[in-house]
């Protein structure tokens, strides 16, 4: 086979490799690396690269208020524009499509400049993930197990990872498999024992087991009443997994955990205590070289003392509707955008930025640091995020970072979350009786397979509203109202809805909050009303 | 036929990353699917290749033949009327009519493509197979490739 341009899939923290069949400079599709570690299997997402790179939407231009403009004007423009305010005014943000490199460089302009320490945008529950050390784990040791302990929907989310363990099930017969969720997926279907807890209240759950296998004296009960669980599953659990190897995997998603914090710290604690599991925690990218939370800086740029914000990012603030208003704020916005703006957002200024594909450079991932290659050629009028920097009159050594995270929660703090989550209500007003529920799933992504946005409802719920398969709802929450699709489906308990956080509309029904002690954004399951309409 | 595709029910998860592959070599339009099944289960089917087809039994323009040389039905999209006969002959629902050329599309086994079917080649659960038909008998068909699905022990 001849030599094909090979990179690293961006979508997720696994990091897994991929080629690509091209005919000149045209990206014909996604191919197979038989030879990589994840032996060319790939994900849904992984599969969807290639469309990343030639996607019909793809800008090639940078934008100055609507307008299209050429590059060096651009640049000129947003060196000028920030002249404008006072270094002390000015935010500049990135996210997880930066490499190491590039966040260093970004760091260094920055500090140069005097403006406010580069600011991470990642939304809870992945930016949990930036909190304690991760071990760096191996795809060997996944097959090698005897159990495995996943807490949500890990195989609707990244099915690489999740192909191995159902092959570690598949060759030995003694494999055994737990699963803690909310409600039925597919990663459920397979499971030797389901616990199904009460929607968003998985770290509550965890605390306890953690607490349980620890021995330390904790009130069980109460635990498994407002996680809606037998007292016994504790010690069900706990003898599947005490004294044994295996993995536990945590793959949770936005809106669907009151306090993904809990989660991930219990979890951390959990493996610490049985020193034969391991962790493994499955999710978004996350940055690889953190500063300060973009979320931690909301009430300042709401008081009005940031006046400017420039992200140098792709997903920012695409991703994220419900900065909107919060932006309108700022007098100067300024983001790298992979594709055309929808107009949601009217930024100033829009930069169009390389793919991280189209990059080359080191990220972090699951596996340890993964090197992008930047075989693929940028698209043309597009730059990657450091040739901005670079181009911009930025310092040629790049400031040097503690490659890691922060702190990990302490003992205290996890007991603290845990309390609070034990007496915590949502905020609900009256006819709002269904919880709202999100769920990330790799099918979907990108929305190659379907534009449609869709909510999941149990069947008592359907027939109650009178709403049959396929036919649209209205469902309203504290943020907004979206039209939806009805999908029945089995697994999903009476009062719950579930809806996708990849589709932008359903993502726009949770609200954004701030998590107290961490100042990360957090989206959490949040109560709405749904109407036949 | 030299080889055929086969899934272990014990290993897909759902993840739906063969129709994404197919989706890649075939111009967005994948030629193998996820069938939900009665609510409980969702499969991915691709044409069988059946000894005796239907399709091409049920095709008035002989757009749909066996090939007794490899022994897949072979789809000639240039004789095809986009009558859709066989999408109503198939037995397992696996022929759909393609959304701009109003012809129907099948699965080919990507004979284009010198290592196999790309839907195997991406399975993430190692559930598709691309296995010769003499190893065909070797394969636990009772054990692992029906039997022993969670979702169908459920029920």
């Amino acid at each position: 086979m001849s030599k094909i341009p090979r990179s690293v899939c961006p979508f997720c923290n696994l990091g897994c490799e991929l080629g690509f069949g091209v005919n000149g400079r045209d990206i014909r599709g996604v191919d197979y690396v038989s030879d990589s570690r994840n032996e060319g299997r790939l994900c849904a997402k992984g599969n969807a690269a290639a469309e990343i790179a030639n996607h019909r939407k793809r800008l090639y231009h940078p934008v100055i208020k609507g307008k299209q403009t050429s590059l060096a004007e651009a640049i000129g423009y947003l060196r000028q524009r920030l002249t404008d305010f006072k270094p002390e005014e000015v935010l500049v943000v990135y996210d997880a499509s930066l490499t190491s490199e590039e966040i260093g460089f970004l760091a260094a302009w920055a500090r140069e400049a005097g403006y406010e320490n580069p600011a991470y945008v990642t939304f809870g529950p992945e930016s949990a993930f930036l909190y304690g050390k991760l071990p760096v784990t191996s795809v060997e040791k996944i097959t090698t197990g005897e159990y495995a302990f996943i807490v949500g929907d890990a195989f609707g989310q990244d099915s690489v990872i999740s192909g191995y363990i159902a092959k570690a099930k598949g060759d030995n017969r003694e494999f055994r498999y737990i699963v803690v969720d909310a409600f039925e997926t597919n990663t459920s279907h397979f499971a030797h024992r389901f616990v199904q807890v009460r929607p968003g209240y998985e770290g509550l759950f965890l605390y306890g087991l953690y607490k349980h296998v620890a021995n330390q004296k904790v009130n069980l009960d109460s635990i498994a009443e407002v996680c809606g669980v037998e007292a016994s599953s504790f010690e069900a659990v706990a003898a599947m997994i005490r004294n044994k190897d295996g993995i536990l995997v945590n793959a949770p998603a936005r809106g669907r955990s009151f306090d993904p914090f809990l989660t991930h710290a219990a979890v951390l604690k959990l493996s610490r205590t049985l020193e034969r599991m391991m962790y493994l925690p499955l999710g978004p990218r996350v940055p690889g070289r953190v500063t300060r939370s973009f979320y931690s800086y909301l009430p300042m740029l709401m008081g009005g003392r940031i006046k400017a914000v420039v992200s140098f990012g792709a997903y920012f603030p695409w991703g994220q509707p419900q900065l909107k208003p919060v932006l309108r704020k700022a007098e100067f916005v300024a983001a790298g955008a992979l594709f055309i703006p929808d107009g949601r957002f009217e930024l100033e200024l829009v930069l169009p930025m390389a793919a991280e594909i189209e990059k080359q450079g080191s990220i972090l991932t699951l596996f340890g640091e993964a090197k992008l290659t930047g075989e693929l050629p940028a698209l043309s009028g597009s730059l990657a995020a450091g040739e901005y920097i670079k181009r911009l009159g930025g310092p040629m050594k790049p400031v040097e970072f503690r490659v890691g995270n922060h702190e990990a929660l302490d003992e205290a703090a996890i007991d603290e979350r845990a309390e609070a989550l034990l007496s915590y209500k949502a905020k609900r007003r009256r006819g709002r009786d269904y919880l709202l529920v999100g769920t990330q799933s790799a099918i979907g992504f990108l929305s190659i397979f379907s534009e449609e946005d869709w909510v999941k409802l149990g069947p008592q719920d359907a027939s109650s509203l009178g709403v049959k398969d396929k036919e649209e709802v209205g469902v309203e929450t504290e943020q907004g109202e979206a039209g939806l699709i009805v999908k029945i489906r089995r697994g999903i308990p009476p009062g719950v809805a579930v809806v996708s956080t990849n589709h932008q509309p359903s993502l726009a029904l949770f609200e954004l909050s701030t998590d107290s002690a961490t100042g990360e954004g957090l989206l959490k399951p949040s109560w709405s009303r749904i109407w036949k309409k | 036929m030299e080889k055929v595709i086969v899934l272990d029910l014990d290993l897909c998860c759902g993840c739906e990353s063969c129709r994404a592959a197919c989706m890649q070599s075939h111009h967005g339009e994948p030629r193998i699917r996820h069938g939900d099944i009665a609510g409980e289960a969702s499969l991915p089917s691709a044409c069988r290749h059946c000894e005796d087809p239907l399709c091409a039994a049920s095709c008035p323009t002989d757009a749909l033949i066996k090939d007794e040389k490899t022994g897949l039905v072979v789809h000639r999209p240039f004789l095809c009327v986009g009558c859709q006969s066989c999408t109503f002959a198939c037995p397992f629902g696996v022929i759909q009519q393609h959304l701009l050329r109003h012809i129907t599309v099948k699965c080919d086994y990507c004979q284009e493509r010198e290592e196999g079917p790309r839907c195997v080649a991406s399975c993430s659960s190692f559930a598709l197979k691309y296995i010769s038909v003499d190893e065909l008998p070797k394969v636990p068909v009772n054990d692992r490739f029906i039997s022993r699905s969670a979702s169908w022990r459920r029920q």
